[in-house]
């Protein structure tokens, strides 16, 4: 086990080098000189610009700056944003209870509805309980999350008054205000993941249940529900497991249209003010942050498969 | 139960034949491209979907005449539903029923350029590392893993800001998330290929790697290509009015149906209603596109093989 986590992690450093490489090349993107955006864009004096360049090491080749980047990063230290000065990393980590609050909601949503109308379609393939469940979910993965969203908000914000369009209040001041607040990020999240879930539980479980130790577990005489809990969806579960990872981690990094129609100070938010501002740490801090929470929680999936299942582990 | 997939194969080859004796092509020996299609056809679901693709395309390339108004903000803002405009008008006086056309041009123009853009890099970069593997293919391959840690809308958005708001930036944006999802589907297919008996009897003839490619390896990754593209519409049409809704796609007198949400949901609580004709659009135009991907999947779905030397 040791050795596989070992091996795994190995394997990281040229994936996190090659990440490091393309968030940092963003800056390549932008037009004209970041040193006059650090310096105040229209009022930067060719002094102020001087120093911001030196702030930046603009001077020197792309190479080195590649290298400085990655050693403050190395270190914790994004940068700090070229508007409010405070550094990314202090206020991404201000944010965050906010964004990881949207994500576990939404995933535990995304769990409550995929994981049992995946496995009641597949045990019902081809009937009418299994269309019902697959249009639905075709129909709902055809809502973005932003989209649906918006609906929320018509209907239980503007239309019924019941639950508020926007803002957050934090899980310690007040927990039912803290969901509240909530409930409409978190349908409008869950809803599609858990549509996507659906589909891939429902596949898995059909080509599980048409293994042979299916066919042998109910020939001597198993309950169907021991079949299909105990036998058929532990092992089914792998390839929906790993989408579940996925789609938390991008719940996690990429909640900004969600945080933005909800008014939710989070994560999302801090990197919309960013894009229009052009704050390039903040952009870069945030893009890679991302990142690396999906590599964290891709290991993750994958040491606990190896833990799980000795084949994944020795193969 | 579990031995329901072999019987339903089966009968579904049974059902194959009376449909071409019907059609009177049972005499001719049907070709693989053939069979997809009468496949997809009988769909009904992927025709439905083919059918408001077809509209969303037509009412995209004749935007300009269809359109029953000009675009400019020529009318009395918040009009109701009305004879003349049957959608109303929004708050600073644009028809709403000619926005919503023009959006359609955005839409299609954007999904259109992403999935050519996304799909041609994708092609070579999955046929590069599934054929010729090496230091090559594994560089590739380490870089799409390295593409895909990123949250697709949030690596789009960040290049599509920092290259500056219009339709094209957007287009490239989207289409750069899309590349390693593509790429993967073409590197398996093509990795699977490699192993087929056809390829290496071949290459035991001598076919050399340019002929084999072309011949052989290509015409088997068309398949999946087709399917992923038209999934990959219906995710670009999201991305774009995801995109517009934030402000970094179309540049403001131009419509989108992402323009169209934002304009509705900044004044949500005075024209409620407003938010309706692009939800809608944009629902039907995802929803069209994911039909016809998944009519295809079905309709190609055992042809993979059998397309090869068409």
């Amino acid at each position: 086990m040791g050795a596989y986590i070992a091996r795994r992690i190995a394997a990281l450093v040229p994936l996190l080098l090659i990440i490091s490489f393309i968030v940092f090349s963003l800056s390549q993107l932008l037009p004209g000189d970041p040193a006059i955006v650090l310096a105040g864009g229209q009022k930067a004096t060719p002094a102020g610009i001087a120093r911001a360049r030196d702030k930046l090491h603009l001077d020197k080749s792309f190479v080195e700056q590649y290298g400085i980047w990655v050693g403050d990063v190395v270190q914790g230290d994004l940068g700090e944003s070229f508007f409010d000065h405070r550094t990314v990393s202090e206020s991404i980590s201000s944010r965050f209870p906010v964004t990881l609050s949207l994500a576990i909601g939404a995933l535990v949503l995304t769990v409550l509805i995929g994981v049992p109308l995946g496995i009641l379609a597949a045990v019902r393939q081809g009937g009418i309980v299994d269309r019902l469940i697959t249009t639905g979910s075709s129909v709902a993965l055809a809502m973005p999350d932003f989209w649906l969203g918006m609906i929320l908000i018509s209907l239980f914000a503007v239309s019924l008054k019941t639950l508020p369009s926007g803002g957050y209040v934090g899980l310690t001041d007040s927990p039912a205000g803290w969901a509240t607040h909530l409930y409409l990020p978190w349908i409008a999240m869950g809803v599609p993941g858990g549509a996507g879930l659906a589909r891939q539980v429902r596949g898995a479980m059909i080509d599980a249940l048409e293994q042979d130790y299916v066919r042998t577990a109910e020939a001597k005489g198993l309950r169907r529900r021991v079949v299909v809990f105990k036998h058929a969806l532990k092992n089914a579960s792998l390839a929906p497991v790993t989408v579940l990872g996925i789609g938390f981690a991008y719940m996690l990094g990429g909640s900004v249209i969600i945080e933005r129609i909800f008014t939710l100070p989070g994560m999302g938010q801090y990197f919309y003010i960013a894009l229009f501002n052009k704050d390039l740490p903040v952009i870069q801090g945030v893009v890679l942050l991302s990142a690396l929470i999906f590599v964290v929680l891709n290991l993750a999936v994958d040491v606990l498969y190896a833990y799980l299942n000795p084949k994944v582990r020795l193969g | 139960m579990n031995m329901e997939m072999g019987p339903a194969i089966a009968a579904d080859e049974i059902t194959d034949d009376p449909l071409e004796r019907e059609t009177g092509m049972g005499e001719v020996a049907p070709s693989p491209w053939g069979r997809v299609f009468r496949r997809f056809v009988r769909s009904t679901p992927a025709m439905i979907g083919l059918g408001i693709v077809v509209l969303l395309v037509l009412t995209a390339v004749f935007a300009s005449t269809l359109a029953p108004c000009g675009q400019g903000p020529d009318f009395p803002p918040d009009l109701g539903p009305q004879a003349g405009h049957w959608l109303g008008t929004n708050s600073i006086g644009r028809d709403l029923l000619t926005r919503l056309i023009y959006g359609a041009r955005s839409s299609m123009f954007v999904a259109f350029l992403v999935v050519t853009i996304a799909t041609s890099v994708a092609l070579v970069l999955g046929l590069v590392s599934g054929f010729f593997g090496g230091w090559l293919g594994a560089f590739i391959d380490r870089c799409m893993d390295a593409l895909f840690t990123f949250p697709p809308l949030t690596l789009a958005l960040a290049i599509a800001a920092l290259l500056g708001p219009s339709l094209t930036n957007a287009s490239l944006a989207i289409a750069v998330v899309f590349v390693p999802g593509l790429m993967r589907v073409i590197r398996s297919q093509v990795l699977a290929i490699r192993e087929e008996t056809f390829v290496e009897a071949a290459h035991s003839v001598g076919v050399g790697d340019t002929r084999m490619l072309r011949k052989h390896i290509f015409p088997n990754v068309v398949s999946p290509v087709i399917v992923q593209a038209a999934l990959a519409f219906g995710y670009a049409i999201g991305a774009e009015a995801g995109l517009s809704f934030l402000g970094l796609g179309v540049n403001p007198p131009t419509s989108s149906w992402g323009v169209m949400l934002e304009e509705a949901y900044a004044r949500i609580l005075e024209s409620q209603w407003q938010l309706v004709p692009p939800a809608v659009a944009i629902l039907l135009a995802i929803l069209a596109f994911n039909l016809v991907g998944d009519g295809l999947r079905d309709a190609l779905g055992r042809e993979s093989i059998a397309v090869e030397g068409s």
